[in-house]
């Protein structure tokens, strides 16, 4: 008895100490992003000084979240923090929409990948992944004249199209993966109870799933929220960029705004944080007994 | 099984990517009549100067009617957005270009020569360094509208205490004067650079190689004839650079800073001195930014007994995009860049050195901007780096060279025997 | 035997439907442009004029091959791939094992841990400048106050460290995704196979070995895939940090390729590198998929 409680010491002191090394590794370069942020760059310079400034500046919030965005003719002419705050919005916007996206076509499609025989399936699922793997760059002029027939360079809905084609793959992968962990006996029941397959597929299915739709939603969002060079090919006008390419802009020729792009950095890594905070709770989310494949 | 589709699937694109070779192009010259009014001009230039241009911008739609489509990008991503556009067939008609862009991209026929649209003596109003360093093969290919060049920056501070009363003139003064305060312990090191493995280092290159007599080539004027990166003051320049990692005047971090942020390490006081573009000169001077605003001196770059100075010329301008169709409007769209009251907004709004001679001359405007006085000595003796279309395989080979003598320390006279051959060899022009 | 057949067709025709419109997206959008770059290797084109000078075939092959400066950055990419995988591999495993424990603020670190891979990757780069910066650097800053060195360390300016530092300042990133991806993977494991081999008196070692990693390897192998596309990529970080230097020991092949396409001008020579680069991706693909003996997953 003695012992075990000993044992159990020692197991509490242990998950103590990781998750103190674990925060400082995580919440170091963070801190330090949000006191650059704060602070003036005369201070940052200063290696005696204190590590947090004695007087904090809010001022490049204020910049981002209040400078007036000009439109103008669709070019907004104004300082690169007025342009961060119309691109977060894009950025919300384009990564959301292709997060739904490749989570409705992908898990349907990573789902017939799994559970349905069809003709050519493993070939198709290795050509996907083939694509996958082209380096960025070398698809750029050809998607960049593609897009132009079709009209919509400078458009967000061309950003949405390659993001869901890049994040696709990636959700069909991981979720036919995960599919296949999933009992068969659940569908099984489910069309015993009268559903079609494809309704067993939505009803029964895809709530179990969960905690992994929830990894692959996180990984396609953040994976959109952090393009640049489609972003930066693909979009022209001032009202249309993207937070990375907007993010570039606080490096001119003259020199890099460091405070500026660190606070428009705390900003752009927060919105996603809460995010998937609101969906946390899905992958903590124990799934029902009997539901896995045992 | 997998292995036979993929290899299938090779081979068929291979083939379908062959048959495709046959195909037509996307970029379908225009055939109307260059005089004719266009509709729209689109312009691509570097985020930081949109400001400035608004007014240029309003000024040319209101005299002609013509409307202008401002885009805007970061510098760093200028030259990929340009080529993309105009590989991609977008309408496109002016474009910034840097100073080493005009031999890449005329030669890739990406611009137009704009002789044919201007007045013999067009040229003659500008700074020289900065009208001729858009020029290739004889032709003009862009207008300046933005000078620069290299300049020493010092702490006046510093140097006081230590008893200075003047920047020093030659390099191994700054030597000399370094170690002089090193010892007072008034500084860590006398002199950072942008030294990292890009642009940077090979403009610092250029300042010493001229500051210590050497030159690039044999008729370095017309930009022909036989290199001379192994000449005695070519090696004399890298020995400089060695010696002074050796003995600590120079910084040992210079090596990881680029030829933005190493104006970082000057603002935090480290050093004494700093090579720097003109921009220098206002950020240094911020209260908000900079630990040592109000004490910075901005003087030529020093030289050795064989140079005054040594310095590289930079900046750059507009060009016209060769798959316009209103070459014309372009051209006078251009032109109203030269007016002396915008290039006056330019430098009011981001201090951007004008490129026009009288502004410099300029008595109200120099009052207002003592730059300008302290800035105009050193045009005399800024150099071009090469004009080469393979000009970026060349700075490549040079950064190269002088990191092997930076970072690992080989013989500044072997590296650069062996960049002289390489160069030599590989660049054909 | 019939039977099954006619119950197949029906099932094919459903399995068909619920791919096409991913198919439909991926096709679309990617094959043409591969074409096209498949093209451009093969023939001497001025992408700009239109001008095309003919078929050459592998000649842009040959040159790239017989390019001393091709494998250094092969040589650079590899240690770079092997090293930031292989810690984070690690890492990974270990963060998500102690993640999937449950114990109070559970849910609190779950989240926090999420933080740095939302970091935007110009952001996370100019971030880690400032933090390596010799003269001024947070982290310079942080040792010489606890007394851990007594002069600045020039972290990106020595050719055998810098590498290494740009794998940590990659790792801090990255390491989140393989956490994501491997507590997904976690929670699709039963408890029941955990209280089993508990009461077969299996240690916490054994059970890892036995249950946890092999019940792991398909998403393992997914997300191996992912990041060393990821990492054969690295571009951003390379360009902040070091820009290939010193003395070209951060040269990895997508920066060089990147300059080759741009910065040279030489787009058939680019998607030649590109292509090069595809199918050296495709052949540690298959190396995982034989290591991690998964050849029954897909």
């Amino acid at each position: 008895m003695k012992k075990s409680f000993a044992k159990k010491n020692i197991r509490k002191l242990l998950l103590i100490l990781g998750s103190c090394v674990f925060l400082a590794w995580t919440l170091l370069p963070l801190i330090w992003m949000f006191i650059s942020s704060i602070s003036s760059t005369s201070h940052l310079l200063d290696m005696s000084a204190s590590w947090f400034p004695d007087e904090p500046t809010w001022e490049r919030y204020k910049d981002i979240m209040f400078s007036e965005t000009i439109l103008n003719k669709g070019t907004i002419v104004s300082s690169p923090a007025a342009v961060f705050k119309r691109a977060l919005f894009n950025s919300i916007i384009v990564s959301g929409i292709t997060t739904a996206v490749s989570l409705v076509v992908g898990s349907m499609a990573a789902y017939a990948f799994a559970r349905l025989a069809f003709k050519f399936r493993d070939q198709l699922l290795m050509l996907i992944l083939f694509f996958q793997l082209l380096p960025s760059i070398s698809l750029l002029i050809p998607l960049y004249i593609m897009f132009r027939k079709m009209g919509v360079i400078d458009h967000l809905i061309c950003l949405v199209l390659v993001y869901v084609s890049f994040t696709l793959t990636y959700t069909i992968w991981v979720m036919s993966g995960y599919f296949r962990s999933i009992s068969r006996d659940l569908e099984a029941a489910a069309m015993v109870d009268g559903c079609s397959r494809f309704g067993a597929y939505v009803r029964v299915i895809i709530p179990v799933a969960k905690p992994g739709l929830t990894a692959v939603g996180i990984l396609a969002f953040l994976m959109a929220w952090d393009e640049f060079m489609y972003s930066l090919i693909f979009m022209n006008s001032q009202s249309n960029k993207t937070i990375t390419v907007a993010l570039s802009e606080f490096t001119s020729k003259f020199g890099i705004d460091y405070g500026m792009m660190m606070a428009a950095g705390c900003i752009a890594t927060v919105i996603p944080v809460f995010i998937s905070i609101a969906f946390q709770k899905n992958i903590t989310q124990g799934l029902t007994m009997g539901a896995i494949k045992e | 099984m997998k292995k036979r589709i993929i290899s299938v699937f090779l081979v068929s694109s291979f083939v379908c990517g062959m048959c495709m070779g046959c195909g037509g192009t996307d970029n379908t010259q225009e055939t109307e009549d260059p005089d004719d009014k266009p509709d729209k001009l689109v312009i691509l230039m570097s985020s930081e100067g949109t400001g400035p241009m608004e007014n240029a911008v309003a000024a040319f739609e209101e005299e002609t009617g013509i409307e202008i489509e401002l885009l805007s990008e970061a510098y760093d991503n200028m030259h990929n957005k340009i080529m993309t556009m105009v590989a991609g067939g977008s309408q496109l008609d002016i474009v910034s270009l840097d100073t080493v862009w005009p031999a890449e991209f005329a030669n890739s026929e990406l611009i137009l020569p704009l002789d044919d649209y201007l007045d013999d003596d067009f040229g003659s109003q500008f700074v020289d360094i900065a009208w001729d360093q858009l020029r290739y093969d004889g032709k003009q290919y862009g207008i300046p509208t933005g000078n620069d060049a290299k300049w020493l920056y010092y702490n006046k501070e510093i140097l006081e205490e230590a008893g200075y009363s003047e920047p020093p003139s030659t390099w191994d003064e700054l030597t000399e004067m370094s170690l002089d305060m090193q010892e007072k312990g008034l500084v860590k090191y006398g002199l950072a650079l942008g030294a990292s493995q890009s642009e940077g280092l090979t403009c610092d290159f250029t300042s010493l190689l001229y500051g210590f007599g050497g030159q690039y080539r044999e008729n370095d004027a017309e930009a022909s004839g036989e290199w001379q990166l192994d000449s005695e003051s070519a090696v004399a320049a890298v020995n400089w650079l060695k010696e002074s990692l050796q003995n600590g005047v120079l910084d040992p971090a210079s090596i990881t800073y680029t030829d933005r942020n190493v104006m970082n390490t000057f603002m935090a006081g480290d050093v004494a001195f700093v090579t720097g573009w003109s921009s220098y000169w206002t950020t240094t001077n911020s209260e908000e930014e900079s630990a040592v605003a109000g004490k910075v001196g901005m003087t030529m770059l020093p030289g050795s007994e064989n140079a005054v100075s040594g310095s590289v010329a930079g900046g750059g301008g507009f060009a016209v995009v060769s798959t316009t169709a209103s070459e014309k409007w372009a051209v006078e769209f251009l032109k109203l860049l030269c007016d002396p009251d915008v290039q006056k907004d330019f430098l009011s709004g981001v201090s951007q050195m004008p490129t026009l001679k009288d502004l410099y001359a300029d008595e109200e405007l120099v009052g207002e901007f003592p730059i300008l006085e302290m800035a105009y000595p050193q045009y005399e003796f800024a150099h071009f780096r090469p004009i080469l279309v393979q000009y970026q395989e060349w700075s490549t080979m040079v950064q190269e060279a002088l990191h092997e003598v930076m970072a690992n320390g080989a013989e500044p006279q072997d590296v650069m025997e062996e960049l002289q051959q390489k160069v030599t060899s590989q660049i054909t022009e | 035997m019939k039977n099954k057949r006619r119950l197949m067709t029906k099932e094919a025709r459903l399995g068909i439907f619920m791919i096409s419109p991913a198919l439909i997206i991926i096709i679309g959008l990617m094959l043409y442009p591969l074409l096209y770059t498949v093209y451009l290797t093969l023939v001497d084109y001025n992408v700009f004029t239109g001008i095309n000078k003919g078929f050459v075939g592998v000649q842009e092959y040959v040159e790239v091959f017989s390019d001393p400066k091709f494998w250094n950055a092969i040589k650079v990419t590899m240690y770079f791939v092997a090293g930031s995988l292989l810690l984070q591999t690690i890492a990974g495993f270990a963060v998500a094992t102690f993640l999937n424990i449950p114990f109070r603020g559970q849910r609190i670190l779950r989240a926090v841990m999420l933080a740095p891979w939302a970091v935007p990757t110009v952001v996370n780069a100019q971030l880690w400048n400032w933090i390596l910066n010799a003269s001024y650097g947070a982290l310079n800053k942080l040792l010489l106050g606890i007394g851990v060195i007594e002069d600045p360390i020039v972290w990106l300016g020595d050719p055998k460290l810098a590498l290494n530092v740009i794998i940590v300042a990659d790792t801090w990133k990255m390491l989140p995704l393989f956490v994501v991806m491997l507590l997904a993977g976690m929670s699709s494991i039963p408890p029941s196979h955990y209280e089993a081999a508990k009461l077969e008196g299996a240690s916490f070692w054994q059970s890892f070995c036995k249950i946890t990693f092999p019940l792991l390897k398909p998403m393992l192998l997914v997300v191996l895939i992912m990041r060393t596309a990821q990492a054969i990529r690295v571009f951003d970080i390379v360009y902040v940090l070091t820009q290939g230097g010193p003395s070209n020991s951060t040269m990895t092949i997508s920066y060089y390729t990147y300059y080759q396409t741009f910065s040279a001008l030489d787009f058939g020579y680019g998607s030649t590198l590109a292509m090069v680069v595809t199918l050296i991706t495709l052949g540690i693909a298959i190396i995982y998929k034989k290591l991690l003996n998964a050849d029954n997953i897909y």
